[in-house]
């Protein structure tokens, strides 16, 4: 291992990140359900080293801590808002989709939201379908919000960093079952910015664009496929804004795209793609976009939503799907 | 400054509200939050204060209904603002129920009084271009969607034959649903370039309505000579002006031959289909050739080869997209030598269903032997012959007409009997008359005597 690189979780290159905000600009503080206690890893032990006034845990309340936390950002200071599970924030559903993105615009730039929101998501961990909520495509629908969720432990420091130092409200979404993935994480400083994409894995026949967890899966296919198709991973990294020109840039090389989206199928980021690739790259391709995404159905409880959700079977399909 | 009063929306849901009084006289000076006027919406009675301070010019009248955002007066802050607003012609409102007609209505009636001019006159010296015409043109001045109906092609592949004029209508695609995709465009590119056959052209531009032409004469269209017309002009001339064509004409007694197809039209479903008689032409021909090679052989770089597949060409004339165009496609049937008269008809009819409808792969055209192009379409019923020209780098060209019924001598009396006129040209560069008499002696002894196809 290089010096000033370890092997961290996707947990603790969060929580290095947020310590190492807070330790450089005071106006950083945490606030959120739970977060003294460190009931997740990547709250753990902060409260001891910045204490009451950078740490604050609030009542069970999403509209009273997100009113606390948009409050303080009008104030200059830059809250990070925990919301514990990212559906949570539904809660709070005018505060978060409308006003966090909108108040900035319609105080005529007056007022910037420095506000960070972060929550988890995802499916596989059997919680059910309110605390498995993917809330990207409700937010990127809604303008003034950007959104991002890393699938690796060095993107996840480098993008909440990134989130914590934009002016605008950011959304950080990190995936419930990928709390310890290990991956080589620097010691430094350094950024992952907001909207730029990531090839994962490099390949000339179709691009599979994937985020968080279903990057893995994706990487997966391509594993599995490597004899037959030569696949080639994007993580997309932010979902709002998105580097489109990355995504393009792809598809001109293997003409052929599957999007895989663990969020529901409607109306989603995948569809939003889709539409992306008719504006901007309905010359490069020579077949048309596919999508791999949780089925228009709630995500069903127990056992059962590894049948629902996006899983490496689906995705090797839906590759030999645009690749006839 | 001139400012303008809008009717507000003073409820939500309400769209429109009558001024029942106007509380200000026309050019009355008025101060701001003054009573200005009473409106009345939804049988609710609104007063209206005045938004600014100014001498009012009214614009609605009392009792009109007016939409919500109208202005129904305009306040000019000086006098001499005022008397310019209304100097400018426009009759005075009374604040009473007297109509008049408000200015902005008076102007707008007096646009409507000068008509549009009417259409500049076409330059075409007399009448009009024929009408149908005209209409059919201007459709087909749109890009065509294909004869058939759509094409099925990805945004790459249309972009790629776009940039290399290909069209698409000319190739089938492997993608799924017969979806042509890149690899169909780039092999289609490949072969255009390999082969010296004509190319699948480019959607010819559309023939205009008629122009300028000289005074006695009056055009019914134009047709630019581009595309697939001028492809085909090409391939004639140059056909015409290299080969030394050499004409033969002949009957062949086909009454036999009838009945031969009659007792297959008989058993139409077991063989799948109604056999036609082109595909015994093909089939004699082919028999033919292997008996006289000469004639299946193709003349390039001061060079005949002989060929041992007998692949016949079919002249397909395909419809064009308006009644002053036509189409040639001529679709090739490979090693008929090999193929029962059943098969050959199977592919015959693809061959031409896909020709009518654009469908053809390049490949599907080049490479034939011989061809075959038969009149009895065009002028059935009929006694003709003609001179096909020499479809090259082949050296011959059998076309038959349609078959009637004539008078004939045989066994020293008069019979009736079914004659098929033909006409053949051949290339004298590549042969002489011995060889072309003994083929079409073979050819019409095979037609007049089909179970000689047996052997």
């Amino acid at each position: 291992m290089t010096a000033g690189i370890r092997e961290l979780t996707i947990s603790e290159a969060m929580k290095e990140a947020l310590a190492d905000e807070m330790r450089r600009d005071d106006n950083v503080l945490m606030l959120g359900i739970s977060i003294r206690a460190g009931t997740f890893p990547h709250t753990k032990g902060l409260y001891d080293e910045f204490g009451a006034r950078r740490v604050l845990d609030t009542p069970l309340s999403e509209t009273g801590c997100f009113g606390a936390a948009f409050g303080a950002a009008q104030e200059g200071l830059r809250p990070v808002l925990d919301f514990m599970y990212a559906g949570f924030s539904y809660y709070a559903g005018s505060e978060v989709f409308l006003q966090a993105g909108q108040y900035h615009f319609l105080h005529g730039s007056q007022h910037p939201v420095p506000m960070t929101m972060i929550g988890t998501c995802g499916a596989g961990r059997r919680v059910g379908n309110e605390h498995a909520t993917l809330p990207y495509g409700a937010l990127i629908h809604h303008p003034g919000i950007k959104v991002c969720m890393p699938s690796t432990p060095y993107d996840a420091k480098g993008l909440l960093k990134a989130a914590i130092r934009d002016n605008n409200p950011v959304f950080f979404l990190w995936h419930t079952t990928m709390m310890t993935v290990k991956g080589p994480v620097p010691e430094d400083d350094y950024v992952v910015p907001l909207g730029v994409a990531d090839v994962k894995r490099e390949g000339s026949d179709v691009t599979v664009l994937a985020s968080g967890l279903q990057v893995h899966r994706a990487l997966e296919a391509a594993e599995t496929l490597k004899d037959e198709i030569s696949v080639e991973v994007v993580d997309a990294r932010s979902f709002e804004p998105f580097d489109l020109p990355c995504l393009l840039k792809s598809v001109e090389k293997t003409t052929r795209l599957v999007t895989v989206d663990e969020d529901f199928e409607r109306a989603g980021f995948a569809a939003e793609v889709s539409a992306l690739m008719m504006e901007h790259g309905y010359d490069l391709l020579d077949a048309p976009v596919k999508r791999v995404c949780h089925p228009p159905i709630p995500v069903p409880g127990g056992y059962m939503d590894a049948y629902t959700m996006p899983t490496t079977e689906r995705i090797v399909a839906g590759i030999r799907d645009v690749c006839r | 400054m001139i400012r303008d009063v809008i009717l507000p929306q003073l409820a939500m849901g309400m769209s429109e509200g009558t001024i029942v009084e106007w509380a200000v006289a026309e050019g009355a000076h008025v101060d701001r939050d003054a009573p200005f006027a009473s409106i009345e919406t939804e049988k609710v009675v609104n007063e209206l204060p005045s938004p600014y301070r100014g001498f009012v010019h009214l614009c609605v009248e009392v009792g009109e209904a007016v939409p919500v955002e109208t202005v129904i007066a305009r306040i000019a802050e000086t006098e001499s603002e005022y008397r310019e607003l209304v100097g400018s012609g426009s009759p005075q409102v009374a604040a009473t129920s007297r109509i008049t007609t408000a200015e902005p209505f008076a102007a707008a009636t007096a646009a409507m009084a000068e008509a549009p001019a009417r259409p500049p006159a076409s330059a075409a010296a007399t009448a009009e271009p024929d009408a149908a015409a005209s209409g059919m043109i201007a459709a087909v001045a749109a890009p065509a969607p294909g004869r058939a109906g759509r094409v099925r092609a990805t945004g790459l592949a249309r972009r790629i034959a776009r940039e290399h004029g290909l069209d698409l209508r000319s190739l089938t695609g492997s993608g799924p649903g017969g979806r042509i995709v890149r690899q169909d465009v780039l092999a289609a590119l490949e072969r255009k370039q390999a082969t010296a056959t004509a190319t699948a052209p480019a959607p010819a531009a559309a023939p205009t309505a008629g122009t300028t032409a000289a005074p006695a004469m009056r055009e019914k269209a134009r047709v630019p000579l581009t595309g697939m017309r001028k492809t085909i002009a090409d391939r004639m001339i140059r056909s015409k002006t290299t080969a030394a064509h050499t004409y033969a004409f002949f009957e062949v007694d086909v009454t036999n031959l009838v009945r031969v197809r009659n007792t297959m039209l008989d058993r139409e479903k077991e063989l799948g289909g109604r056999i036609s008689m082109v595909s015994l032409h093909v089939k004699a021909l082919s028999i033919a050739c292997q008996q006289v090679p000469i004639c299946n052989s193709t003349l390039t770089n001061d060079e005949v080869v002989v060929w041992d597949n007998v692949n016949v060409g079919i002249a397909v004339a395909t419809p064009g997209r308006t009644e002053y165009e036509s189409g040639l496609h001529v679709p090739v049937i490979r090693n008929v030598e090999r193929q029962g008269v059943v098969e050959i008809d199977r592919r015959v009819r693809d061959l031409t269903e896909r020709a009518r409808n654009g469908r053809l792969s390049s490949a599907e055209m080049t490479d034939g032997t011989i061809t075959l192009s038969s009149t009895a379409g065009f002028m059935p019923g009929q006694w003709s012959v003609s001179t096909p020209l020499i479809n090259q780098p082949q050296v011959v060209n059998f076309q038959p007409g349609s078959p009637i019924q004539k008078p004939v001598v045989v066994d020293g009396e008069i019979v009736v009997r079914t004659m098929l006129p033909c006409g053949l040209s051949c290339d004298h560069r590549a042969m002489d008359g011995e060889p072309v008499g003994r083929f079409i002696r073979k050819l019409s002894d095979l037609l007049a005597h089909p179970e000689l196809m047996l052997l």
